[in-house]
């Protein structure tokens, strides 16, 4: 289900007109399969097939809880997001507004950020361009979700062969 | 007696052989580097997509920027990234061609050559004016004291004259334009080959650690930190379903076309280095992946 709502969320993020209801659907998805609804699917030791889970899990539920609270609230974020930045007031999505080539292919580059000297808010720079000029807090929920879960997969799954 | 010492002279002189051997191969060269302006822009993006700056700035530690120190933790011990501060501690006594030198040879400015845990071998591939571009932006970091710690390695492992030797026994095979291919397809390999380094993790390796170059990008199921690398070939992502949008995809944002997630190493690839790629590059990169055009 979580695997469903990030396929549809990345595939329409990506698209030059992004669907509000996939957003919606994809940040309901979120919120109701995150949290104590995930920690739940976890009693201990069951690490039995099909499980990829790794018994670290256990031995740091304290993380392992925290990441599920903070994707709970991440899908909240979205849910957030999606109504006030994606969709106007007629329903549908602003329109994109061609953005005018740069001096060269470099000139847009922040080189401060990219060596590590500053913060990048948002480093995937192509859904930055999709999304235009609309909150860049969907794109941004969108990374920090994406990211929650590479967190997790990191820490408490195995690698999958 | 003379029977039981017999392996063991055997053996001490087969190994000063070697290290004799070792010790006599050349050493690379300083290049002089053809003149040309530097763009400081261009080399933080070749920084950030190259791995230089998320392998030598440990963030989980609350290192500054290229100032090294993290750990990578392999079979054979534990590699500490240097300081590429531009200060004492760092590069700040290195000439251009020093640091082209170490870059794409692996040789340090005193001749030494480093462990292949640094992938030089894939940064042959860049061309004097990303080397100068990627000099030009260090020079903007702050220096940063902090020297640099000795890797912790493992007998023989922790022995650097066998680098020489294992150099001399598996030579890296150079980065090769295909003209026959598109621009696109060419721009995709020597990312894919020189600077995102994919067949470091991607392509298996033998018994000695060196990289399979007829079974590139066939997957590593013993990587050398112990884990494992799914395949990458354009065989083996097409009978998976990807298609270039899939990879863009992933690569920007860790999502996987079944909706799963990266985690692992591949996470941090995707945080630290493929999403900052230009959307150019990464059509390019799927363009090679895929063997598109």
């Amino acid at each position: 289900m979580m695997s469903r709502a990030l396929k549809a969320l990345s595939e329409t993020l990506a698209a030059p007109a992004p669907d509000p209801q996939v957003v919606r659907q994809a940040a309901r998805a979120i919120n109701n399969h995150a949290g104590t609804a995930m920690t739940s699917l976890f009693p201990e030791g069951s690490l039995e097939e099909p499980s990829v889970a790794t018994a670290a899990i256990w031995s740091n539920w304290e993380e392992f809880s925290r990441l599920a609270v903070h994707l709970h609230d991440l899908g909240n974020d979205l849910a957030l997001a999606g109504d006030g930045g994606l969709v106007n007031d007629v329903g549908v999505l602003p329109p994109i507004a061609p953005s005018p080539p740069p001096a060269s292919l470099w000139a847009s580059l922040d080189e401060r950020a990219l060596l590590g000297l500053e913060p990048i808010v948002v480093p995937a720079a192509n859904l930055e361009q999709v999304i235009g000029d609309s909150p860049p807090s969907v794109q941004e929920t969108f990374v920090a979700i994406t990211q929650a879960c590479s967190d997790c997969h990191s820490k408490f799954r195995r690698q999958q062969k | 007696m003379r029977y039981v010492l017999a392996p063991l002279v055997l053996a001490v002189a087969a190994a000063l052989t070697l290290g004799a051997y070792a010790w006599s191969l050349p050493v690379p060269e300083r290049e002089k580097l053809i003149e040309t302006d530097f763009n400081v822009k261009r080399g933080a993006y070749i920084a950030r997509v190259s791995g230089c700056v998320s392998c030598h700035t440990d963030d989980e530690n609350g290192g500054r920027p290229l100032a090294g120190g993290v750990a990578l933790s392999t079979k054979v011990g534990t590699f500490y990234t240097p300081n590429i501060t531009p200060g004492p501690a760092g590069v700040g006594t290195w000439s251009l061609e020093d640091f082209a030198r170490a870059v794409r040879h692996g040789t340090s400015p005193d001749g030494e050559p480093y462990y292949p845990a640094f992938p030089y071998s894939f940064y042959e591939a860049l061309n004097d004016r990303d080397i100068a571009d990627l000099w030009a932006a260090i020079q903007i970091v702050p220096a940063d004291p902090t020297p640099s710690k000795a890797h912790d390695l493992s007998f023989p492992y922790s022995l650097r004259i066998g680098v020489k030797l294992w150099r001399a026994l598996f030579p890296s095979s150079p980065y090769e334009r295909n003209v026959e291919k598109s621009a696109s397809w060419n721009r995709g390999k020597l990312i894919a080959q020189g600077f995102a380094h994919c067949g470091a993790c991607h392509t298996p390796r033998n018994v000695a650690g060196a990289r399979i170059v007829e079974k590139a990008y066939a997957g590593d199921p013993h990587m050398l930190d112990g884990g494992s690398s799914p395949p990458i070939s354009p065989q083996a992502l097409k009978a998976e379903g990807w298609t270039k949008g899939d990879i863009v995809r992933a690569l920007t944002t860790g999502v996987m076309p079944n909706g799963d997630v990266f985690g692992g190493t591949m996470a941090e690839v995707v945080r630290d280095n493929t999403a900052y790629l230009l959307p150019v590059h990464l059509d390019d990169l799927a363009t090679y992946l895929l063997d598109e055009g």
